[in-house]
């Protein structure tokens, strides 16, 4: 915000609002995933508020067809001890993870940690080591910067061209090198 | 998260990655919907780190044809002030608002408005005033006077009776502006009723 809408609006949290498939199947892993119960239930509709980090994080019953416009989803954290440690507890609440530590992925070098929701959202911890990178991706990491339920060869062959262009725009950056 | 885990997990942000079709169009309407510049801009990507409130949102220039799983975005304020202020806010920067001011939806009584991102995703500024209504509130409403004047008419009684057919389906509708490719399995009826779809909403006149 600009300095003047800062000084004269009173923001509280972002808010973040989600359709799933099945609310109650959705509701136990976000339970799990955020160690938080639902501060607010009802038929088809769940409502976390979160505090750390501070999301208002609504999911709503609906039928959609794929992931749309939702990207990803993630918790930034301070440290790589952060992400091990949130890591951990997913692991302990019996939700399966994938790592990725020392990869290059948006600009950036991260460790991080993903889970998947029943709806196939992808959900990551990640601590920001290095950031403004040239490139997109990391040498040793070319496809695990995307999501894994779109891996870089499935969104070039699907409809998402943006891994496939950064590779291409990676491949003219090495050339120019 | 619970008192442990704050002590043992030093969260920063909340990340969220969109799916955009044009990112240089999606990151002309992000600066004026947030008032802050990108803090990263690559070709097909851009990321904006906003301080107030937390979120770390980045935008990822893939060819989307719907929201899908993404229902909507908002920003969460403290008073109704902050809403009208952010209204304003918006219009002086050009974006076209909606407003829905003391609107029943997702159980909770709230002040808000939309605005809608160049691939149609919707972004509101809200008030929560009284929170954890009951299920039996219906959720399409502007408030409980005229919700009770509405129903004369038949329109809220229409939105009522698709609402009790399908609960969950009408429970969700209510809290989510319609996604234009959502409503194909979505019943029309309820579709056209439901509170929050600023597709359908009658712009509200606000008079404070």
């Amino acid at each position: 915000m600009k300095e003047t809408a800062r000084a004269a609006i009173h923001t509280l949290k972002a808010h973040v609002a989600i359709n799933v498939r099945n609310v109650e199947r959705s509701l136990e892993f976000y339970r799990k995933m955020l160690d938080l119960e639902p501060v607010k239930s009802r038929p088809g509709y769940a409502k976390f508020d979160v505090e750390s980090p501070p999301l208002n994080l609504t999911i709503n019953e609906r039928p959609f067809h794929d992931r749309g416009a939702l990207f990803h989803l993630g918790i930034q954290v301070a440290s790589t001890a952060d992400v091990l440690a949130m890591r951990e507890r997913w692991a302990e609440a019996g939700l399966s993870t994938r790592e990725e530590m020392q990869i290059v992925c948006g600009y950036a070098l991260q460790d991080k940690s993903w889970v998947t929701d029943p709806d196939g959202n992808e959900w990551e911890v990640f601590v920001v080591h290095r950031d403004n990178l040239p490139t997109y991706y990391g040498n040793e990491s070319e496809q695990s910067c995307c999501p894994s339920g779109v891996s870089c060869s499935t969104a070039a062959t699907i409809q998402s061209t943006a891994c496939a262009d950064v590779a291409e725009e990676k491949q003219a950056l090495d050339e120019k090198r | 998260m619970e008192k442990e885990t704050n002590t043992t997990v030093q969260a920063l942000k909340a990340h969220l990655a969109l799916n955009v079709n044009d990112v240089e169009r999606s990151t002309e309407f992000y600066k004026k919907a947030l008032g802050l510049e990108p803090v990263k801009v690559r070709r097909g990507y851009a990321k904006f780190d906003v301080q107030n409130p937390p979120l770390n949102l980045t935008l990822n220039e893939v060819p989307v044809r719907e929201s899908g799983a993404l229902s909507h975005l908002g920003i969460q304020l403290a008073s109704t002030e902050d809403v009208l202020a952010m209204r304003q806010t918006w219009l002086d920067r050009g974006l076209q608002i909606e407003d829905e001011m003391q609107t029943n939806c997702c159980y909770a009584l709230q002040d808000k408005t939309w605005v809608r991102d160049p691939d149609g995703n919707q972004l509101e500024a809200f008030v929560v005033l009284k929170d954890n209504l009951a299920e039996t509130t219906t959720c399409c409403g502007t408030g409980e006077t005229e919700q009770a004047e509405t129903s004369a008419t038949g329109t809220t009684s229409a939105a009522t009776e698709s609402a009790t057919s399908n609960d969950a389906q009408a429970a969700a509708s209510c809290c989510a502006p319609i996604a234009a490719s959502t409503a194909a399995t979505v019943d029309t009826a309820a579709v056209a009723n439901v509170c929050c779809d600023t597709t359908a909403a009658t712009p509200v006149t606000i008079s404070r």
